[in-house]
């Protein structure tokens, strides 16, 4: 495990190589691609300014906001839809008419009904991390195995006890999956919002300093916004190895 | 102790076409009685089991457990089912699946842990208290699956072919243990196996199913000594000829 990871490190390491030389050696235009050099440079001068540290808060914020909206809904209606099929019946035509459509593509109409500002990032971001949830939950409902509820049957639980201590954590996988595939899209989806219609953000900033050709600010943005993704991911496996501890070895059974 | 009273049941795939699984059976157990239920793969005895448990509504025909009619999965009885991988809670150890039996009773969170360690003590599973299921062999977790089971407290135990997953050797374990925790808790058990030297050795009586839909073939004593030994009970003559005698039946359809 630890020789890959090096290995993948190392490739990293190749690349920005490549990269470094091809600028120093001007065979690639240092103006549309900086070197990685002068980026980093950039980027410590922003930090140190706290001019790229302000936008990332308010991207942070609307972020998280958003995703705990977006996945809190879809948890419930996805919950709601595995286990009372009637409920999915009703609801699919419009879930698989809604789902499709790029949450991008409806900030024109979230600007119609919240204006411009944070309820607007907040419910974009909100809809488009809602639908991995929503059917990871309700695939991970579906699919709890009928020997465990005949066994808390038996054991004379009530449907609720039988929800709570039985379909939740048996389903607590599929939902964790839908939870980690939300979270790539929360960041995504956040920034392009921010592109599009905020002129805040890291999305905003992104965007203003490509406006101004600032563009090795510009290119510290675009990192900025790539290491903010890899260290929520590497917080939400933090976070899943603790609850789903059991799972790596029952997987393992190989049954 | 339990009734089974012209039990039959139907599976309704469409408006005509149906699946008759079980057809007409009737028996009954008293208290403290071992019985096995044997018959050909498919025949409905797991539907049966699953009727008397409560599991599911019988087409027409009564189970009727000390005196009372079941209508859903009653206090009297549990039922272990076949595959115990699917049957122990994986998110929970050993402990934890133990306790479970005993949260739904009203009882202290202290006094449930105290009775599920003792369970655990006295089948010999409290080196594992800690431990996930899927880090104990098949056969352990089977005793788990039946610590569990005689943990919720009730005078009936069910067991739809328990020990089917499991090598020769480790069976012949089980099959020793079971009786042991027979011997000390007095229980009805209930227990549906495809293997007849199995259903002989454990126990008083065998129920013989014929192929589907299922109908009592026989209802046979077994007058063997008590307690059972591995290798003198299944040598010994009486045995043979029982279990002779059931193949026949089974074999006769």
């Amino acid at each position: 495990m630890a020789k890959s990871r090096l290995s993948g490190f190392m490739l990293v390491a190749l690349v920005l190589g490549f990269w470094e030389i091809g600028c120093r050696t001007d065979w690639i235009d240092s103006n549309f691609l900086p070197p990685v050099s002068l980026i980093s440079l950039t980027l410590m001068q922003l930090v140190v300014s706290l001019e790229i540290v302000q936008q990332f808060l308010i991207t942070l914020k609307r972020v998280v906001a958003g995703y705990l909206l977006g996945a809190s809904i879809g948890y419930v209606l996805g919950f709601a839809c595995g286990y009372l099929p009637r409920v999915y019946h009703l609801l699919e035509v419009t879930v698989e008419w809604l789902r499709p459509m790029p949450s991008v593509a409806l900030i024109p109409i979230g600007i119609l009904l919240l204006g411009l500002g944070d309820p607007l990032n907040i419910f974009i971001i909100a809809w488009a991390c809602s639908w991995p949830v929503f059917i990871n939950t309700m695939d991970g409902v579906r699919s709890t195995d009928q020997v465990l509820l005949n066994t808390g049957r038996t054991f004379g639980f009530s449907s609720w006890a039988v929800v709570r201590k039985i379909i939740v954590p048996s389903s607590l996988p599929y939902v964790f999956s839908g939870l980690r595939i939300s979270l790539g899209i929360a960041i995504a989806v956040g920034v392009i919002a921010e592109m599009v219609a905020s002129g805040t953000g890291l999305g905003g900033f992104i965007l203003n300093t490509s406006l101004s050709f600032r563009v090795p600010e510009m290119y510290a943005g675009i990192f900025t916004v790539g290491l903010f993704g890899y260290a929520l991911n590497k917080l939400f496996l933090l976070v899943e190895g603790k609850s789903l501890r059991w799972q790596k070895g029952f997987l393992a059974q190989g049954k | 102790m339990l009734k089974v009273l012209n039990l039959k049941k139907e599976y309704q795939q469409d408006q005509r076409n149906g699946t008759l699984a079980v057809s007409d059976l009737s028996f009954e157990a008293y208290q403290g009685e071992f019985i096995s239920i044997v018959g050909p793969s498919g025949c409905g005895k797991t539907t049966l089991l699953m009727c008397i448990a409560g599991l599911i509504k019988p087409s027409t025909g009564q189970v009727l457990v000390d005196g009372h009619l079941v209508n859903g999965p009653p206090r009297q009885m549990v039922m272990i089912f076949q595959n115990y991988v699917n049957s122990l809670f994986p998110w929970r150890t050993v402990l934890g699946n133990i306790l479970f039996a005993l949260e739904n009773r009203g009882i202290s969170h202290k006094e449930q842990r105290e009775i599920a360690e003792g369970f655990l003590k006295r089948l010999g599973l409290s080196d594992f208290a800690a431990h996930y299921p899927w880090e104990l062999s098949g056969g352990m977790q089977q005793r788990v699956a039946i610590a569990r089971g005689l943990a919720y407290g009730s005078e009936v135990i069910l067991m739809d072919e328990p020990f089917a997953s499991v090598d020769a050797q480790t069976r012949a374990d089980l099959e020793d243990f079971l009786l042991s925790v027979w011997n000390a808790y007095v229980k009805t058990i209930l227990f549906v196996t495809h293997d007849i030297d199995e259903a002989v050795y454990l126990s008083d009586r065998v129920v013989v199913l014929s192929k589907r839909p299922s109908q009592m073939l026989g209802d046979i004593y077994v007058n063997l000594d008590r307690p059972r030994e591995q290798i003198k009970t299944k040598g010994d003559k009486n045995f043979i000829q029982i279990r002779n005698r059931i193949y026949e039946m089974i074999r006769s359809q």
